[in-house]
C-alpha cells in the first residue's frame, strides 16, 4: 500500500515505532475510520485559512475549495474547446434576437439542508451581483434575472449575447432561504449550505475537512472525506512522495524523474492545457509598436524553443494564433495546427526594412524620432531569465536593444492596465474561441493612462470589432468556427500579441489510496482540486485502491 | 533610592513620547503613500475573474473601507479612538475579518515559538560563552567556538530545509508542516502543538545560539583579566563563584541589552521558519499583507512591533538600573 521506494520503506519502519499522526494520515478524522481521507496539499501561499464561505464576498482571500459546496449553472469543458456543458442547468435556449436566455434547471437538486433548489434560488443568486456592485466580482454583463417557472430562469442582456454564457460558470447558486436574511457584504457564511457534493465538517486555520453528502444529485462518492491543508511548494513534493498528501497543483520541473519514475503506477504528474498562453503583448497604441512591421519583426525573433527548454517543458511552444493546440485543435486553421514558430532572422529584417524604421545604436529611428523600447514582466514569477533570452535574440539578430523592466505582480498589473509599457508579458486566452478573442474588442479600449480591464495592448481594429460582434450574435457553431478562422488570420497577420508558450494546469497525484484519475491522453474533465465541477467529477470517479 | 525612581520616570516619559510618535507615523505613512487600497482590491478581483468591473464597484468598495476624502484630522481622531478600543480596522484581502482577529490568531503561536527559542538561544549561547571565555584557548574553546561560528554563518533556511528533510521525511520522527494536528482536541491537541513545534524551535535555537556565544565569550575573555577577578581568585573564592558572580555578571551587560532588543523583535516573528514549516504565526501574516497591499493588517502588525520593541527597551533600561549600579549613578 505504501509508496514503494527506499524513502518510504525507511519511513514505514520508523513510523511503526513512533506514534506519528502525520506519517499516517489515514488514522485520524473522517466519519468512517476504514475509508482514508483524500488530502489536498494547497500551495496557494498562506500558512492559515480564514473562515469565509461567502462566495460573493469582496474578499480576495476566502476559505479554500468552496466549489465542493457551491455549484454553478454550467461547466466549461476544457477537453472540448472550452465549450459550455450543463451542470445545474440541464439546457438553455436563446430568444431569436439573442438578448434573452432561458435556463432549464435540473429538478433533482437539493441543498445540503434538504431543501430543493428552485428557480427562485437561482434568480436570487444571479441577482446578487446586479444588486450589490461591490459583490460583482465576476463582471456580470446581463441586466436582469427572473424565475419564470419552478425550474426555469430567464436572463436578459442589453444586447445579443450568444457567446457570453461563460460568466455563468463562475456564478455560484446559493440558497435564498438562508442568504436572503444576511448582509451579504459582511457575512462570512460560517456554516455553508450548498448544492455541491460536500459539506464543511470541520474548519481550523490549518485544515478544512469536507464530508461527502449521501444525497448528492450527481451521484455517490467513495471518497468520504477531503482534507485541505496549507503547505509550501517544496514541502508538498516530499509529502506527495510519502503519501501524506495525495493531491496537489505544484509545478514540478523534474517531476518525471523525481516523482513519477520512482513509482509510475502510483505517482502521476500531469499537465493539462488551460487554453491560454504566455504572450508578448505589444502596445499598439504608441510608436513604434503601432507599426505592424515592427511587431512582426520582433515576434519573428522570439526564440520560443530556447525559452521552453529553459522552462524544462520542451514541446510547449505556442502557435501564432492565440488558440492552443491541446484545447482548440478542432478550431484551428489547418496551417496553424501544431505549428512551431522558429526564429526567422531574414523575414524579420525584411519586415523591419518595410517599416521605415532603422536601427541605430540599438534604438529604433524614424524621421528623427528615436525609440528605446522596454519589455516589462512579472518578477514574482522569476521571468527575468526568459526576458533575457528574448532581449539577447533581438540584440543579436536585429541589433535592437530592448531594456528589461521587471516589476512585481501588482505594480506590473497597474502598468498593463494603464498602458504604461512598450512590450509586456502576460497570459492571453480564455474559455471558448469568443472568450479568447473578445478582449481585443475596441469596446475595452482605454486611452493610455486610464485603466483598461482587458485589451492592454490598446488594439483598435474595425475588422476585429466586426468579427467579435458577429461572434457575440451568432448561435450557429459552424458560423462561430468560420469567424474563429477570421480572427486567427487577424492575430497572425496583425500581431496584437505574440504567443510564446502554452500555459498548463499542473496536477500531482499520489494514487496509493485512490485510483480512477483521468490522464492527459484520456480525459473529459480536469482532475484539479481547483476546477469547480471538474473537481466534483474527479472525486466521483475515484475508487479505493486495491490494498 | 529616589534617584533610581527619578531616572525611571524620565525614561518612561521618553518612551511614551516615542510610542506616540510611532502611533502617529503608523497613521500617516500609509495615507501619504501613493496607491489606493480600494484600487488594489478591484485589481485583485479583476485578476481573479479576468473581467472588467463596473466603476460603481470601486465606489462601493471605497465606502466599505471608509471615506478616502475625509479630513485628515478627523481621520486621526477616529484612528486614536479605534486604537483605544483595540480596534485595528478590517483586513482588505480577508474582508470582513477584523485585523485584531487575524493578529490574535497568529500572535500566540509566534510568541510561544519565537519567545521560547529566543530565551533558549540566549541561555545556551551565553552559558557556553562563559565557559569558552573563562578558559579561552583551551580544548573546549578550540572546538566549540569555531563550530558555533560556522553554524551561525550557515543561512537559516538551509538549516531548516536540511532538518526538515532529515527528521521529517527521512526519519519521520517529526511532522513536516503545520503548527498542530487539526484533528485533535483538548490535551492531545496541546501535546501535538508541542510536537509540531520541536523542529521549528530546534532549528531557530541551532542557528541563533552561536551569535550569543561569541559575544559572551569575547566579553568574558576581557573581564577575566580585570583586577577584581584576580583579587577574587587571590582571596581563594570557589572558582564557580568567581566565574558567575565576578566575571559573568559583568561580562553579561552588553549581551543583556542585545537580549532585551531580541525580545522586542519576537513579534516580527520568524518569517522563514513560518514559511518552511507552514507555521501559523504572525510573520507570514505580515509578509502576506505586504504583498497584497493590505494596509490595515500591515499597520496593525507594524504598530504591534513598534510597541513591543519600545516595551522591551523600557524593560532593558529599567532592569539595567538594578543590575548595573553605574547607570543610576550617572542619572
Amino acid at each position: 500500500m505504501r509508496v514503494a521506494l527506499p524513502l518510504g520503506i525507511t519511513a514505514a519502519l520508523v513510523a511503526a515505532c513512533s506514534p506519528n499522526t502525520v506519517a499516517d494520515p489515514d488514522g485520524t478524522g473522517g466519519s468512517d475510520e476504514s475509508v482514508p481521507a483524500l488530502v489536498y496539499g494547497n500551495t496557494d501561499g498562506g500558512t492559515t485559512y480564514t473562515l469565509n464561505y461567502n462566495v460573493y464576498s469582496p474578499a480576495t482571500d476566502k476559505s479554500p475549495n468552496s466549489a465542493l459546496v457551491y455549484e454553478p449553472l454550467v461547466r466549461i469543458d476544457y477537453s472540448d474547446g472550452g465549450n459550455l456543458v450543463p451542470w445545474l442547468a440541464e439546457s438553455w435556449t436563446f430568444s431569436p434576437d439573442g438578448t434573452e436566455v432561458t435556463f432549464a434547471l435540473r429538478d433533482d437538486v437539493t441543498f445540503s439542508d434538504g431543501e430543493p433548489m428552485t428557480a427562485e434560488d437561482v434568480a436570487f443568486s444571479l441577482s446578487i451581483p446586479l444588486e450589490h456592485a461591490e459583490l460583482n466580482a465576476t463582471g456580470a454583463t446581463y441586466e436582469s434575472v427572473e424565475a419564470v417557472s419552478e425550474h426555469e430562469v430567464l436572463v436578459t442582456y442589453p444586447a445579443a449575447s450568444y457567446s457570453s454564457l461563460n460568466q455563468f460558470a463562475n456564478l455560484q447558486i446559493v440558497p435564498e432561504h438562508i442568504w436572503s436574511e444576511q448582509d451579504l457584504t459582511t457575512w462570512t457564511n460560517p456554516e455553508p449550505v450548498g448544492t455541491g457534493g460536500f459539506t464543511v465538517a470541520a474548519f481550523s486555520p490549518q485544515q478544512v475537512t469536507f464530508e461527502a453528502r449521501d444525497d448528492y444529485w450527481g451521484g455517490t462518492f467513495e471518497v468520504q472525506t477531503v482534507k485541505v491543508v496549507p503547505v509550501t511548494q517544496d514541502t508538498v513534493k516530499a509529502q506527495l512522495l510519502s503519501g501524506d498528501v495525495q493531491w496537489g497543483t505544484v509545478s514540478w520541473a523534474n517531476g518525471e524523474d523525481e516523482f513519477v519514475a520512482l513509482d509510475p503506477e502510483v505517482n502521476h504528474y500531469q499537465l493539462y492545457a488551460t487554453g491560454g498562453a504566455f504572450s508578448a503583448i505589444f502596445n499598439t497604441g504608441r510608436a513604434p509598436f503601432d507599426d505592424v512591421h515592427v511587431r512582426r519583426a520582433l515576434a519573428m525573433t522570439i526564440p520560443r524553443s530556447d525559452i521552453v527548454a529553459t522552462l524544462n517543458r520542451p514541446g510547449t511552444e505556442a502557435g501564432p494564433t492565440g488558440l492552443v493546440d491541446g484545447v482548440y485543435a478542432d478550431w484551428l486553421l489547418p496551417e496553424y495546427q501544431g505549428l512551431v514558430q522558429e526564429v526567422d532572422v531574414d523575414g524579420a529584417l525584411a519586415e523591419l526594412a518595410e517599416s521605415g524604421f532603422t536601427v541605430e545604436g540599438g534604438a529604433l529611428v524614424r524621421e528623427g524620432q528615436v525609440y528605446n523600447p522596454t519589455i516589462s514582466f512579472n518578477t514574482d514569477f522569476g521571468w527575468e531569465a526568459y526576458a533575457d533570452i528574448m532581449i539577447n535574440s533581438w540584440r543579436d539578430n536585429l541589433g535592437l536593444e530592448v531594456t528589461p523592466a521587471g516589476a512585481p505582480g501588482a505594480a506590473l498589473f497597474e502598468q498593463q492596465q494603464t498602458g504604461q509599457f512598450d512590450i509586456t508579458i502576460n497570459a492571453t486566452g480564455g474559455a471558448g474561441v469568443y472568450g479568447v478573442y473578445s478582449g481585443l474588442s475596441s469596446q475595452y479600449l482605454a486611452p493610455e493612462g486610464e485603466q483598461a480591464a482587458t485589451n492592454y495592448g490598446r488594439w483598435n481594429d474595425p475588422a476585429t470589432d466586426d468579427v467579435i460582434a458577429r461572434m457575440a450574435s451568432t448561435a450557429d457553431p459552424e458560423e462561430l468556427r468560420e469567424l474563429g478562422h477570421e480572427m486567427q488570420q487577424i492575430v497572425v497577420e496583425g500581431v496584437p500579441y505574440s504567443p510564446i508558450y502554452t500555459s498548463y494546469w499542473f496536477i500531482d497525484i499520489n494514487a496509493s489510496e485512490w485510483t480512477g484519475w483521468p490522464t492527459p491522453e484520456d480525459f473529459s474533465y480536469i482532475p484539479s482540486p481547483q476546477q469547480g465541477p471538474d473537481t466534483t467529477l474527479t472525486l466521483l470517479g475515484l475508487s479505493r485502491a486495491e490494498s | 533610592m529616589p534617584s533610581r525612581w527619578a531616572f525611571l520616570a524620565r525614561r518612561l516619559g521618553f518612551y511614551l513620547t516615542a510610542a506616540w510618535a510611532a502611533i502617529t507615523l503608523n497613521f500617516l505613512l500609509p495615507r501619504l503613500m501613493p496607491g489606493d487600497p480600494s484600487v488594489a482590491i478591484v485589481d485583485q478581483l479583476q485578476r481573479v475573474s479576468g473581467r472588467q468591473l463596473p466603476p460603481e464597484t470601486l465606489v462601493s468598495i471605497q465606502t466599505l473601507f471608509g471615506d478616502p476624502d475625509a479630513n485628515l484630522g478627523e481621520q486621526y481622531v477616529a484612528y486614536l479612538g479605534q486604537l483605544a478600543r483595540f480596534d485595528l480596522g478590517t483586513s482588505i484581502s480577508r474582508f470582513p475579518t477584523p485585523v485584531a482577529d487575524l493578529v490574535a490568531a497568529g500572535l500566540p503561536w509566534t510568541l510561544m515559538l519565537v519567545g521560547t527559542t529566543t530565551v533558549l538561544a540566549f541561555v545556551i549561547g551565553t552559558g557556553l560563552g562563559v565557559l569558552t571565555g573563562w578558559k579561552a584557548g583551551g580544548r573546549f574553546d578550540a572546538i566549540v567556538t569555531p563550530a558555533s561560528t560556522f553554524i551561525s554563518s550557515v543561512p537559516y533556511f538551509w538549516v531548516a530545509l536540511i532538518a526538515l528533510w532529515v527528521f521529517a521525511f527521512e526519519l519521520r520522527w517529526l511532522p513536516s508542516s503545520g503548527g498542530y494536528d487539526p484533528d485533535l482536541e483538548g490535551p492531545a491537541f496541546w501535546l501535538s502543538a508541542l510536537r509540531y513545534g520541536i523542529l521549528p524551535a530546534a532549528t531557530i535555537v541551532f542557528s541563533a545560539f552561536g551569535g550569543w556565544l561569541l559575544g559572551m565569550r569575547n566579553m568574558t575573555v576581557t573581564t577575566v583579566r580585570e583586577d577584581y577577578v584576580l583579587l577574587a581568585q587571590a582571596k581563594g573564592l570557589a572558582p564557580s563563584r568567581v566565574v558567575l558572580r565576578y566575571a559573568a555578571r559583568n561580562a553579561m551587560l552588553p549581551s543583556f541589552t542585545g537580549f532585551a532588543l531580541a525580545l522586542g523583535g519576537v513579534i516580527g516573528g520568524a518569517l522563514l521558519t513560518e514559511i518552511v514549516f507552514s507555521y501559523p504565526g504572525i510573520g507570514y501574516l505580515l509578509y502576506d499583507s505586504l504583498t497584497k497591499r493590505d494596509y490595515p493588517v500591515m499597520q496593525g502588525v507594524f504598530l504591534l512591533i513598534a510597541l513591543t520593541v519600545l516595551v522591551a527597551n523600557l524593560i532593558a533600561d529599567s532592569v539595567y538600573v538594578f543590575v548595573d549600579p553605574r547607570v543610576r549613578e550617572q542619572g
